[in-house]
């Protein structure tokens, strides 16, 4: 019995996980669509280059920024 | 103070663990949990270093994740953005696993190791990439230069690092970046997948297919490229594909230019001209890009010493032409130059940022992994049904294992710590004689099980070594200890390293130092007076597709599956094997992740 109820909480959990993904995957491509579809097609009206394709016309390196170096390691982002 | 650094999310999670500015334990999550380029929070190698420093998690100071993840995550937006509408299918997976995940680092930190938040620390991944380098080298004052996929935004960054000892003053800083998604890592792993190679493990088999074709594909290969006098160049991205497609990171215009991909796993691809062409095409460019970068580096700083680092400072054969023409007097490269050896970075940096009083250190050995206690050794043994012998010290041991490999025996070694980084540097390698061409398709395909066409790498007293190679620097210097570049095997002396000699006549050799290998260079000279080569066969101690192996059990665990004649664990002894070896050899599972090798 307990064995037999084992694998139904197991099959209902993986079902359970199939389901969300199946949802997250959803939500995501409505995200994708709805708000990065706007921004991306203003950033092109402006002319903006985030990816840096059209930089420099001389140099591909970027200055690097050097916080003292304690502070550097903080914050995640 | 006890800094842990921690690498993970990506591929090669590791744990290293600095006390007092001095690394006292380091290793990647894969040798203990047994899954090839293990990318989750390496737990058990965080254990392992708390193990063998004697600590707890509550004695820790501070635990240092390998780079910036927010940052990290702006550049995948922006790449998402400006690949719309052709990247929903990588914004959907990648946003799923940093949903999952890879937002909540410093949250699964502080679960798993019961450290309070503001103990977390982050350390941006080329500098932590630059401090595995500079602050593991010999150098006070050095150029930095660390190259490799993508961090979080930079792919390459030129930097100096300074230090004076204890209370002196300590300075590493990041000049310049290359930014995403101009890479040559990129560049070279889209080449990579091309020729049908996994992602961030098949670079190596590029770089050994190379010497079997010739460069005529370098001119198209240099089209994609838009270079600067400065050394720094743009990747045109009509070419790839991996800056808007989890699955492919070419275009069907490279296929167009190159011809067909080869499927993964389909055909010997050095019987294929065209694929051994375009990988030696682009060996060949990767490393004009490499040069151009170290040389750079070395007008930006003025030093005459650089430190190298990151997944690109693996390619043996780009850094022996950097040792001989980037214009460097000494060159020091992170064994572990790929995002495990971040862990160890990240710990190094912290520890000089936090602490005044932080130790001058100085990596002369790789040996930072565990150890296990001759009783484990003997115990493994038995439980698997091997009759062996206890040797009487370690002259016999090499004595009998020399006459083993010189009689035509492959040796499985297994002694004392394993080894930081992905070379097997004589802690845990498989042995043969080096002398005999014969012995490379013997090692490839009954010992190893992998593709014929791979070679071998020669470890040699480091005494001889230039009388046999000639190296692209004095035999002591640490690339050649750390088997970190090629040299040419010298032409009279080819027939007597036929194992070890690739088709190019180059061989990527280990200079083995009697200071910090005692025991392996003892072994290597044993070698010398039978056969009159100072020098082994050395190849890591694994299967196609598997981790190292770590303990002695693993050890016998890969005997046992393989065509191997002898074992040498510690003093012990193997040289048969029992007609029904028990335990049986489990099958390690190999990584079944999808690759996520394009950094997002
Ligand atoms: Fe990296």
């Amino acid at each position: 019995m307990r064995a037999i109820l084992a694998d139904a909480r197991r099959r209902l959990l993986a079902g359970a996980v199939r389901v969300a993904a199946a949802l997250g995957a959803v939500l995501l491509t409505v995200v994708y669509w709805l708000v990065l579809g706007p921004v991306a097609l203003t950033l092109r009206v402006l002319g903006v280059d985030l990816l840096g394709v059209r930089g420099a016309p001389s140099t591909a390196w970027t200055p690097a920024e050097n916080p003292d170096p304690k502070s550097r390691l903080e914050g995640a982002g | 103070m006890n800094i842990l650094g921690v690498s993970f999310d990506y591929h090669d999670a590791a744990a290293a663990l600095v006390v007092d500015g001095v690394p006292v334990a380091a290793a990647p999550e894969e040798r203990f949990s047994r899954l090839k380029h293990d990318r989750r929070l390496p737990a058990r190698s965080i254990a392992f270093c708390l193990e063998r420093a004697g600590l707890t998690a509550g004695d820790l100071d501070a635990v240092v994740f390998y780079e910036k993840p927010f940052r990290k995550l702006t550049r995948i937006l922006a790449g998402a953005v400006s690949t719309f509408p052709s990247s929903g299918a990588l914004f959907r997976r990648a946003m799923g696993a940093w949903i999952d995940e890879r937002l909540w680092v410093g949250p699964r930190l502080e679960a798993a190791l019961g450290v309070a938040p503001e103990k977390i620390l982050y350390c941006e991944h080329h500098l932590s990439h630059a401090a595995s380098a500079f602050l593991c080298s010999p150098f006070d004052d050095a150029a930095t230069l660390t190259v490799d996929g993508v961090g979080e935004w930079a792919t390459a960054a030129i930097g100096r690092g300074r230090r004076a000892g204890p209370g002196g003053p300590f300075d590493l800083s990041l000049d310049v970046e290359l930014r995403y998604p101009h890479s040559l890592g990129l560049l070279y792993s889209a080449f990579t997948a091309y020729l049908g190679f996994e992602v961030n493990e098949g670079e190596y088999k590029v770089m050994g297919l190379a010497p079997y074709g010739a460069p005529r594909y370098a001119g198209a290969i240099r089209a994609m490229i838009e270079p600067f006098a400065d050394g720094s160049f743009r990747l045109d991205l009509g070419w790839f594909a991996f800056h808007r497609d989890p699955a492919r990171s070419f275009s069907k215009k490279f296929e167009d230019a190159f011809g067909p991909a080869r499927a993964p796993g389909s055909g010997d691809p050095a019987a294929d001209q065209r694929l051994c062409d375009v990988a030696a095409s682009v060996q060949l460019v990767c490393e004009e890009l490499m040069l151009g970068l170290a040389r750079e580096a070395r007008r930006r700083t003025g030093s005459p010493r650089l430190c190298l680092a990151g997944g690109v400072a693996l390619n043996a054969v780009s850094n022996e032409r950097l040792l001989r023409e980037a214009g460097f007097d000494s060159v020091w490269i992170q064994p572990a130059g790929g995002d495990a050896g971040g862990a160890l970075g990240a710990a190094l940096y912290a520890a000089h940022a936090l602490e005044k009083t932080a130790s001058r250190y100085e990596m002369k050995g790789a040996d930072l992994g565990a150890e296990h206690p001759a009783a484990s050794a003997s115990e493994a043994l038995k439980a698997a049904g091997l009759a062996f012998v206890e040797t009487r010290g370690e002259d016999d041991l090499c004595e009998r294992v020399s006459g083993l490999l010189a009689g035509g025996k492959v040796v499985g070694w297994h002694q004392g710590r394993s080894e930081w980084g992905p070379r097997a540097l004589g802690q845990r390698s498989i042995l043969a004689d080096p002398r005999a061409a014969g012995m490379k398709d013997t090692v490839n395909a009954k010992i190893k099980f992998r593709e014929l066409y791979r070679p071998f790498a020669p470890s040699i007293c480091a005494a001889a070594a230039a009388d046999w190679f000639d190296l692209a620097g004095p035999p002591a210097a640490q690339p050649y200890r750390f088997m970190l570049a090629t040299a040419r095997t010298r032409e009279d002396r080819r027939g007597r390293l036929a194992a070890v000699t690739h088709v190019d006549g180059s061989s990527r050799v280990q200079a083995v130092d009697p200071a910090q290998s005692p025991l392996f260079h003892r072994l290597a000279d044993a070698m010398g007076r039978v056969t009159g080569v100072p020098a082994v066969l050395n190849t890591s101690f694994n299967l196609k597709g598997e981790p190292i192996v770590e303990t002695p059990a693993d050890a016998v665990a890969t005997f046992l599956a393989s065509g191997m004649d002898a074992l040498a664990i510690g003093p012990f002894l193997a040289t048969s094997r029992p007609e029904n070896p028990s335990p049986r050899r489990q099958t390690w599972e190999s990584s079944t992740t999808p690759p996520d090798a394009w950094g997002w």
